[in-house]
């Protein structure tokens, strides 16, 4: 009988949402965009080989000097890498800096250019259910075709930069490009889990605050795939304790100068909301934390002897608050 | 749980396959709803544009099992289904369409090269399929309907029509050094027999252009001698020590290669569903990133307006199926088919063992034992001369 119960919920649900958001699709203005982003960022998506790392994988020129964006894991151990356009023509580049906790890196094309290159757009502002395309070196360079084209939309957000889409990805796709439906480039594919609705792609923003530092070829943080152990992965600083016959978190401990102590919170506190949504146990806010990013804010419901109050706590960076293993 | 997508031809150092992990782990319930809502708002349109195309869409059985999809040909009594899922059927075969009406069905002939056999069916003629000779554009959509008229899959065109069998290619017969850093290709082994061999391509030679096009590399030169057919003559324009000049070459078909395993692409290939047994070499189709499953192979695919651009041939992997447009179907309609007591299901493509598969690798590196370290150089030499060969082939890989 419960589960009965459960599946009408969702219906209901559903049913709610498709008369507020997903009312009667206009596919043919949809299918045009998706034809003129396809078409107008191709000659930009690249192959990068190297033969010394024999990796084969994807980027995306964003410069008419010859600026790539990349995966991370696409550059690792190599220096150097062979960028090859979709019709063929072959240059070189120079690997410049990654951070491989966002799995983002760049490559300079050698070369005078102009090269063809597409426009940045922005990926925070993405949630689930806005239409994307993907574009890639599906399974390496192919002479008899042009990268294929994958259309899909954000199935999920987070860890942190990552999103989640039904932009079907397979080997070589990595580090090629994801647009928007204006044709902007919001993100760059990393990795995919085994359900097709899993694929996973650094958002561009995380480009933007760490631009500067790869430009000048620094490389740092640490490829992972676990996005509750990702350095970089957002937290509030406290000791989670646990109070099962209560819903919400219960703070066992504040590390000094977290975002936890700087929102006073105090040991015993119940947080039992994040930015308005119900936190019921440790998991779900591990969860709602890892959307987020550091620097974030977010309020935070408090309750503590017997009073509800709310706070703000910007979030850091877990490497930034405790000490690396 | 995760996969980092770089495709790398040797020894991965990078995290692979965790134990199968279906969900999405941050998916929240109201995220699901929206893309749930959306799914089905989609879907509601699409119906409108399948309605017809559906009238000729019919399930191919056998037993309880379902094989295929099929298409209604003919004067409504034949159906065009996919041969390699129907030829081994355990028991006799059964088809219903639209008003779930069974048909006894037997198959009269079959397109060993297309994968497609051709059925009979008893009882009363279903409508047969139009089809339209519209060739969609990349990232038009596409939709493949259920005999209900509900869809069976939707997607795009992610690759314009082309041939994806091998042997159908152009082949030069040089190698390439691949120190060479361009620009052209610097040719280290001419093959005897071949057209480079004829033209008198020596070791050493660079080859800076095909027909007129200026070539930076190896990759542009198979770019270059796609758009060409086995049989055809190029001027090739080459250095050598003696200074510049042009050359005829005739092309020959590329000769079958061996095709690397490569497990860890082949473990992606089928995240995501099943996938067809026979799923390559169709030598005119396009590729989709619609996913129907291998048994709903067969079927019509439609444009927006619903007409009918071809059937579905392969669910190829996570990413891939393959359409053969209607005017390719309708050209090999005109042939006849093989008779379907001698016809054979044709080979999937073998790819050369290089590596056993492995099932449950760690998912973080280790640091490898110095045992470990010889069998990954042993496995890299071998991998190496896999390579060399494949590189030496010097024609457009597929």
């Amino acid at each position: 009988m419960g589960s009965i119960q459960c599946l009408a919920i969702v219906g209901c649900l559903a049913a709610a949402f498709s008369t507020l958001h997903a009312s009667e699709p206009d596919l043919a203005a949809l299918e045009a965009k998706v034809k003129s982003v396809a078409q107008q960022n191709l000659p930009a998506t690249v192959a990068l080989l190297s033969e010394d790392t024999n990796s084969s994988g994807s980027g995306v020129l964003v410069s008419a000097d010859g600026l790539i964006l990349t995966a991370a894991h696409v550059v690792q151990g190599a220096k150097e890498m062979f960028v090859v356009f979709p019709d063929g023509e072959q240059i070189t580049g120079k690997v410049l800096g990654a951070n491989y906790s966002k799995d983002i890196a760049m490559v300079k094309a050698t070369g005078k250019g102009p090269f063809p290159f597409v426009k940045l757009g922005e990926s925070k502002p993405l949630q689930a259910g806005d239409w994307l395309v993907a574009l890639g070196h599906s399974t390496g360079f192919d002479a008899t075709r042009t990268p294929p084209v994958r259309f899909g939309r954000v199935i999920s957000e987070g860890p942190g930069n990552f999103l989640t889409t039904d932009c079907t990805l397979i080997g070589g796709d990595s580090g090629g490009p994801l647009f928007d439906l204006d044709g902007k480039l919001v993100g760059i594919h990393s990795s995919i889990g085994k359900d097709r609705e899993n694929n996973n792609h650094a958002g561009i923003d995380g480009f933007k605050d760490d631009w500067d530092r790869m430009l000048d070829g620094k490389s740092w943080g640490a490829l992972t795939l676990n996005p509750f152990a990702n350095p970089e992965m957002p937290v509030l600083g406290i000791a989670m304790g646990m109070r099962p016959e209560q819903k919400g978190v219960m703070v066992d401990g504040v590390v000094d100068g977290s975002p936890a102590a700087m929102a006073g919170l105090k040991v015993g506190d119940m947080i039992v909301a994040l930015d308005g949504s119900a936190i019921n146990d440790g998991g779900e806010l591990l969860q709602m934390l890892a959307k987020r990013e550091a620097g974030d804010s977010v309020k935070l419901d408090v309750l503590r002897d017997d009073i509800t109050f709310s706070t703000t706590a910007k979030l850091m960076r877990r490497n930034e608050i405790f000490e690396s293993p | 749980m995760k996969h980092p997508l770089a495709k790398l031809l040797l020894i991965c150092a990078l995290p692979n396959l965790a134990a199968a992990q279906d969900e999405i782990p941050l998916l929240r319930p109201e995220e699901r709803a929206v893309v749930d809502a959306q799914s089905e708002a989609l879907y509601a349109t699409l119906k409108t544009k399948l309605a017809t195309a559906a009238q000729s869409t019919v399930r191919v059985w056998s037993g309880k099992k379902r094989l295929a999809y099929g298409t209604v040909i003919g004067d409504g009594r034949q159906v065009l289904t996919k041969w390699s899922e129907v030829a081994d059927a355990a028991s006799s075969l059964v088809v219903d369409g639209p008003n779930r009406e069974a048909h006894d069905a037997k198959i009269i002939g079959v397109y060993e090269e297309e994968d497609l056999a051709i059925l009979e069916i008893n009882g009363e003629a279903l409508k047969p399929i139009a089809w339209s000779n519209e060739k969609p554009a990349l990232g038009a959509f596409l939709a493949a309907p259920q005999p209900d008229g509900r869809p069976a899959a939707f997607g795009v065109v992610s690759v314009l029509e082309r041939n994806l069998r091998e042997t159908d290619l152009a082949f030069l017969g040089i190698g390439s050094d691949l120190q060479h850093k361009g620009p052209g290709v610097r040719v280290s082994e001419v093959q005897p027999n071949t057209g480079a061999a004829v033209a008198g391509l020596k070791e050493g030679d660079i080859v800076l252009m095909v027909k007129e096009r200026p070539i930076s590399g190896l990759m542009e030169l198979k770019s270059a001698l796609t758009g060409t057919k086995p049989g055809e003559t190029v001027p090739l324009r080459v250095r050598t020590n003696g200074g510049e000049k042009t050359i005829s070459v005739t092309l020959s078909k590329r000769p079958e290669l061996p095709k690397i395993y490569n497990p860890r692409l082949e473990q992606m290939e089928r995240m995501g569903g099943k996938i067809s047994r026979i799923r390559d070499s169709f030598t005119q189709v396009l590729q989709s990133d619609m996913r129907p499953s291998p048994d709903q192979i067969g079927g019509p695919v439609v444009d927006l307006e619903g007409r009918v651009i071809g059937i579905t041939v392969a669910r190829a992997d996570r990413t891939r199926s393959f359409i053969m447009p209607s005017a390719a179907v309708v050209k090999m309609l005109a042939n006849t088919p093989n008779d379907p007591s001698i016809a054979k299901v044709r080979e999937p493509e073998k790819p050369v063992m290089a590596r056993a598969p492995k099932s449950d690798a760690p998912q973080v590196p280790k640091a490898p034992s110095p045992q470990r370290m010889r069998e990954h150089l042993l496995e890299m030499e071998r991998l190496m001369e896999f390579m060399r060969e494949e590189m030496r082939s010097l024609e457009p890989e597929r």
